[in-house]
């Protein structure tokens, strides 16, 4: 058996066999080894969450612009705003206090807002 | 000797032989032995250049784990999307070609994969070293396969 072996997010290393690893790669680059244990640091797995909304909201935004130059178009004042809010909703997204807030990847995980986000990745 | 001589003898020709002998003169396979390009082609290629020097499956979702593999020492996981292999005999030089592929699963299921990319190539003589991304940001695949093709050193 060829030996494999993981880095983690300080460029630590150690045998894949010798270790316990998280039980999934969502927060890959949050990965810390201590001792035997590799867990996942709660502030890089923020950092990762966030990068991940980031992505997301990227073509949501993108359609939500269309929906708005409609709206402009036909000079609808209720759709502009609704549009308006959407898109100041999915900017602030990173910023959510569900992110800062939680204590383990658990509630992490939870703070995905599939309403405004879509199906969570995690 | 004729192989219709060796049957007539009592040798039966669909036993099962050991081979403990070594292969020499016309027969023998040497650096510079060709083989048809295929069976309808006068084009001969050369045998060792075309055959993989290194070869890996490689699987994230089970440690990760080096499934199977040839001439490959250790692999290592270096972050999300990012992995190098460590070769058992080193390549002649970086020049080589690498050829590569995933197998995604479920994994990224906001990603359309096929958009994606993958690469592995020489990091030195000594290792291979390779990546899964899309527009710019590396992901994690279940599998991953390569090969690299080159003469050893």
């Amino acid at each position: 058996m060829v030996d494999t072996y993981i880095v983690d997010k300080d460029g630590n290393s150690a045998n894949a066999a010798d270790v316990t690893v998280p039980s999934d790669r969502s927060f890959r680059g949050a990965w810390s080894l201590s001792g035997n244990v590799i867990s996942e640091d709660l502030d890089s797995a923020k950092a990762i969450f966030k990068d991940k909304v980031r992505e997301v909201r990227g073509p949501l935004l993108d359609a939500e612009d269309v929906v708005y130059m409609k709206a402009l178009e036909a000079d609808d004042a209720t759709a502009k705003a609704a549009s308006v809010t959407k898109k100041n909703s999915l900017r602030d997204a990173p910023a959510a206090s569900a992110i800062d807030n939680a204590t383990t990847i658990d509630e992490l995980k939870a703070a995905w807002d599939s309403d405004l986000l879509g199906a969570s990745p995690y | 000797m004729a192989l219709s001589k060796i049957q007539a003898e009592s040798v039966n020709l669909a036993d099962n032989f050991a081979f403990t002998g070594t292969v020499s003169g016309a027969g023998e396979i040497t650096a510079s032995s060709t083989v048809p390009a295929s069976s309808s082609s006068s084009v001969n290629v050369n045998l060792t250049n075309a055959v993989a020097k290194t070869w890996v499956r490689y699987d994230l979702r089970t440690g990760p784990t080096l499934e199977s593999s040839l001439n490959i020492t250790s692999a290592t996981d270096d972050g999300t999307g990012t992995f190098s292999f460590n070769l058992t005999n080193n390549l002649s030089s970086e020049n080589g070609a690498s050829l590569s592929g995933t197998h995604t699963y479920d994994e990224n299921p906001t990603q359309a994969f096929s958009a994606g990319s993958i690469e592995i190539g020489t990091e030195s003589t000594s290792e291979l070293e390779g990546y899964v991304g899309y527009s710019g940001t590396k992901y994690d695949c279940a599998q991953i396969f390569g090969q690299q093709f080159g003469d050893l050193a």
